[in-house]
């Protein structure tokens, strides 16, 4: 019943309608087959019986008396009479003929295919002769007890169907018209009853396109009382001056209360604003359809309101965020520069409780170098300034060594050693700076979040058209169900957090923004409480020509 | 071998400070400008080795633009740069990249602060001996 379903509800109705017809009039014509046609050959055959027994009373006289030409002279005015007979013939006792109306030589055959049993006096069968098909009664002609002869009768067949034939064609021709104008009717029908579905189902469309006030399907639909003049007047929040619940966001519907601004509650319960206009369920699903339109008219420009509002408000934030970590930068690097150059011991050497302490100072100071650099990172995604130039690099010796050499302090300080097979050989077009965030970022994680004194390991996979980055470490790794929660903006999970610093929240999400805008893909394995692997996939090229 | 002279111009008196510090412990004569006008007047009479310049100081790209002009003097033009910025290039507001720049300012370096101590030497060392 697929092929039913998927047909239009015009369609449906006009195939639904259709069937129903052609049943009644297969049950008319059922019937009309098994009871009036039979009815009337039934009809028709007892003429013939009649007919022979008229024959067969006046033909007793002439039997008995052997008056063949009298026999001969009725049986022939019979047949001229009545012009659906085919022949009449009289047999005597011993089944001879002793008269007919034959023309022709008589078919000697004929006699013995009905021949009438001597427990009856009457017989019919359908016999062929070579004048045609005729309904052959025999009726016999008694003298007394005894049977002197047989009357044979044949009614033509043909003279059935001179009479069922016409009526046929009339009961034909009449199922044609009946249906012609059923087909007519059904699909006029239809149309009153899908027409304004099709128009509500074309105005949702205009809709689900953000049409909502100029479609002219609306026009066309209903007469919808934005269209023809609200019935303001009748609100009694809007007579006094209240807003009224088409421009609220909780509506009170029927029987809900608004509040006037003299503090008076307003009843809704006579709402005639909202109120249906007369029609069919249809026409009232239009309506009611135009109202809810409004409402949403109504709510997405509020909501474009709100969505400008809270772009505006992001973009000051981010502004400030901006502003206030480039405050922040300039004296954080200058004293991660005078920390650093006293652990070097560049101004003298230090005792080793000095020297702790110095180096405390400096991871601390690193780490909030790496937060003000995703907060710069942040705020200029978010504004979109993040510049994208693409040249032609060798990621190991431009970002890998640079990076692990910027974070050798921090690396140290956990212990971690770093195996790294990324080499001179991995040439690829992508902005350097910005890798270098993501690698900063993902050996930061390593080592921040890896077990201490382990393995941070560094590959790079040719993969054809792209390469295939991994920073894998050993460590408590993620729980796999929050592996995607990663890359989200501000999200720490808590079980990568024990032990370790805090961080912005951002790393991640830096990355991926990073990794996307070089048209690549980044994501997490790893096994809980053994390691975790950050993959990343960046194609060779940027689409552009580089033989310049 | 005769000590080396190091101008650094910047309009930050801390950095100026440690960075001095830092470069006086090696054993480098260092002078130091808190702005361009003065930085140009120091570098005109003192001729140092090797100049130290901020990219971000009362204009977005001052530090690139003094660089720039002072290629165009003979007088000067020998003398290698060490551009120093608290912003990473991606963001510094300035239309070329120091990738694409290098191609003119040939011996120049360009270091992101925090400027770490060892770095710092490291370069300054390769600039110094690239000159001679």
């Amino acid at each position: 019943m697929r092929w039913f379903r998927n047909l239009s509800v015009r369609q449906k109705i006009a195939a639904s309608t259709l069937v129903v017809i052609v049943f009644i009039t297969a049950v008319s014509w059922l019937s009309v087959q098994w009871i009036v046609f039979p009815n009337l050959t039934r009809e028709i055959k007892s003429r013939g019986t009649s007919i022979s027994q008229s024959v067969a009373a006046r033909a007793q006289r002439y039997l008995t008396a052997n008056d063949h030409p009298n026999l001969l002279d009725l049986i022939f005015t019979e047949r001229w009479m009545e012009p659906n007979l085919l022949y009449i013939f009289v047999l005597d006792a011993s089944d001879q003929v002793v008269a007919h109306t034959f023309l022709q030589p008589f078919p000697d055959a004929l006699i013995g295919v009905n021949i009438l049993p001597a427990d009856q006096s009457r017989h019919t069968k359908l016999v062929k002769t070579s004048i045609g098909s005729a309904y052959d009664t025999a009726l016999g002609v008694y003298e007394g007890i005894h049977r002197i002869g047989t009357i044979r009768v044949g009614l033509s067949e043909a003279s059935i169907d001179r009479v069922v034939n016409p009526l046929i064609q009339i009961l034909v021709s009449l199922l044609a018209i009946v249906i012609t104008i059923a087909v007519f009717l059904t699909n006029w029908f239809s149309r009153q009853i899908t027409g304004p579905i099709t128009q509500l189902s074309n105005l949702a469309g205009d809709v689900s396109r953000g049409n909502f006030g100029e479609s002219s399907n609306l026009r066309a639909l209903v007469k919808c009382w934005k269209r023809e003049g609200w019935k303001l007047s009748v609100c009694p929040a809007y007579e006094q001056g209240a807003p009224p619940c088409w421009l609220r966001e909780d509506v009170p519907g029927q029987g809900g209360e608004l509040e006037s601004p003299e503090g008076r509650p307003l009843k809704c319960m006579e709402c005639k604003v909202y109120q249906t206009e007369a029609g069919d369920e249809i026409a009232q699903l239009g309506d009611a359809f135009c109202h809810m339109l409004f409402k949403l008219d109504l709510y997405q420009r509020e909501l474009r309101q709100t969505n400008e509002d809270l772009r505006k408000l992001n973009r000051s934030y981010m502004e400030m965020l901006s502003f206030v970590t480039h405050e922040l930068k300039t004296p954080i690097a200058n004293s991660t520069m005078s920390a650093h150059s006293l652990l070097q011991r560049i101004f003298g050497p230090l005792t080793p409780a000095q020297e702790r302490m110095v180096g405390l100072i400096c991871r601390n100071l690193d780490q909030s170098m790496a937060m003000i650099r995703n907060y710069l990172d942040l705020s200029r995604i978010e504004k979109d300034e993040l510049g994208f130039t693409p040249l032609m690099l060798r990621l190991g010796p431009e970002v890998v060594e640079p990076v692990l050499a910027e974070l050798s302090t921090l690396l140290s300080a956990h212990g971690m050693r770093v195996e790294s097979t990324v080499g001179d050989d991995i040439v690829l077009e992508a902005d350097s700076e910005l890798i270098r965030v993501v690698y900063r970022n993902l050996v930061g994680n390593g080592c921040k979040y890896g077990r201490a004194g382990g393995r941070i390991r560094l590959r790079a996979i040719d993969g054809g058209d792209r390469y295939r980055f991994e920073v894998w470490n050993e460590g408590q790794g993620v729980a796999q169900e929050q592996m995607d929660r990663l890359f989200q903006k501000f999200s720490r999970i808590p079980e990568a957090q024990k032990g370790a610093s805090k961080g912005t929240g951002l790393g991640l999400f830096i990355c991926r923004t990073i990794v996307n805008r070089h048209g690549g893909k980044i994501w997490a394995e790893g096994q809980e409480g053994e390691w975790m692997n950050f993959i990343f996939e960046l194609p060779k090229s940027q689409g552009r020509s580089l033989v310049s | 071998m005769s000590q080396k002279k190091i101008l650094i111009v910047d309009d930050d008196p801390s950095f100026l400070e440690i960075c001095s510090a830092i470069l006086i412990e090696y054993g480098y004569w260092v002078d130091t400008a808190t702005n361009t006008a003065e930085g140009l007047e120091k570098l005109v009479s003192r001729r140092p080795d090797l100049l130290i310049l901020d990219v971000m100081m009362a204009a977005m790209d001052e530090g690139i633009a003094f660089a720039t002009s002072l290629k165009k003097r003979e007088d000067v033009r020998r003398i290698p740069i060490m551009i120093v910025s608290a912003r990473p290039d991606t963001e510094k507001g300035y239309k070329r990249t120091i990738d694409q720049d290098m191609d003119w300012l040939a011996a120049d370096i360009f270091m992101e602060k925090p400027v770490m101590p060892q770095d710092l030497l490291h370069n300054v060392r390769l600039l110094l001996e690239k000159a001679y």
